[in-house]
């Protein structure tokens, strides 16, 4: 199913955070993961992640680091702050009353005729 | 990579590049070219790597900050508008040009049949007009 990209757009940052908070990643890792954590089905543009990456770190959620040669390559890593790491878990509980609210309209049983 | 650099370079053409535009580049160049090594090391040739990347970039508004793409598109009409001068200018030249080498036939050596260059004229007239008419509607969809 392809879901419309305006969509998941606006639910993008978090995902980010999410992905740098299990451990440090560099750009193309964080977009090569979203491809094969949703099984390919929903590819959001790698322009509109590599953006959104780098806003998160103008907005110091993230900091960048250039990896030691062992990573492979010198390769930017990502890495979460203190501000990026409450700045997730304020999105997440965010989207549990959102998905709460939606479910309570969206999946009770109140057709009437 | 220099494929990537001019990719990354044309994407910035139309912004008058800050300070920090000239970061984010050098940081979007660094992305692109990590993934054409991660690519590359899974057994890709450089050319198809490279090729995948930029395709996959998605289209620059993809990337662009909606402020970013207005800015973009601010610029992109100055230039039209600049273009449609230039088409009036080359036409006015072009009819009065063309008008003089009519009016110097007509009055030098077929002067019996009276002015008739000024029907000619008349009709060239119709070119410059319809531009002139072109840019000052180009000009009021822009002050909006």
């Amino acid at each position: 199913m392809a879901i419309s990209s305006d969509i998941l757009r606006g639910h993008m940052e978090p995902v980010i955070l999410k992905l740098i908070i299990e451990k440090d990643r560099y750009a193309y890792e964080i977009a090569n993961e979203i491809q094969s954590r949703t099984a390919a089905s929903f590819s959001v543009k790698e322009g509109t992640l590599y953006a959104l990456v780098q806003r998160l770190e103008r907005k110091e959620l993230i900091r960048s680091y250039i990896g030691t040669k062992s990573h492979g390559g010198r390769r930017r890593y990502y890495a979460i702050t203190p501000l990026g790491k409450a700045y997730y878990h304020e999105k997440i509980k965010e989207w549990k009353e959102l998905k709460t609210i939606m479910s309570q309209l969206l999946e009770g049983d109140h057709e009437s005729d | 990579m220099k494929a990537i650099e001019s990719f990354v370079r044309r994407m910035f053409r139309a912004k008058k590049i800050t300070k920090e535009d000239k970061e984010s580049m050098e940081i979007l160049t660094q992305m692109l070219i990590e993934k054409v090594e991660d690519l590359k090391e899974q057994g890709m040739s450089e050319d198809d790597a490279i090729d995948k990347t930029i395709d996959e970039f998605g289209e620059i508004d993809d990337y662009y900050h909606p402020k970013m793409a207005r800015e973009k598109r601010r610029h992109h009409r100055i230039k039209t508008l600049r273009h449609y001068r230039n088409d009036l200018l080359f036409a006015s030249l072009s009819t009065v040009l063309i008008a003089g080498i009519l009016g110097y036939v007509n009055l030098v050596y077929f002067w019996d049949y009276g002015p008739w260059f000024i029907v000619p004229t008349l009709g060239l007239l119709f070119w410059p007009l319809s531009l002139l008419y072109a840019l000052l509607n180009k000009k009021s969809d822009s002050d909006d």
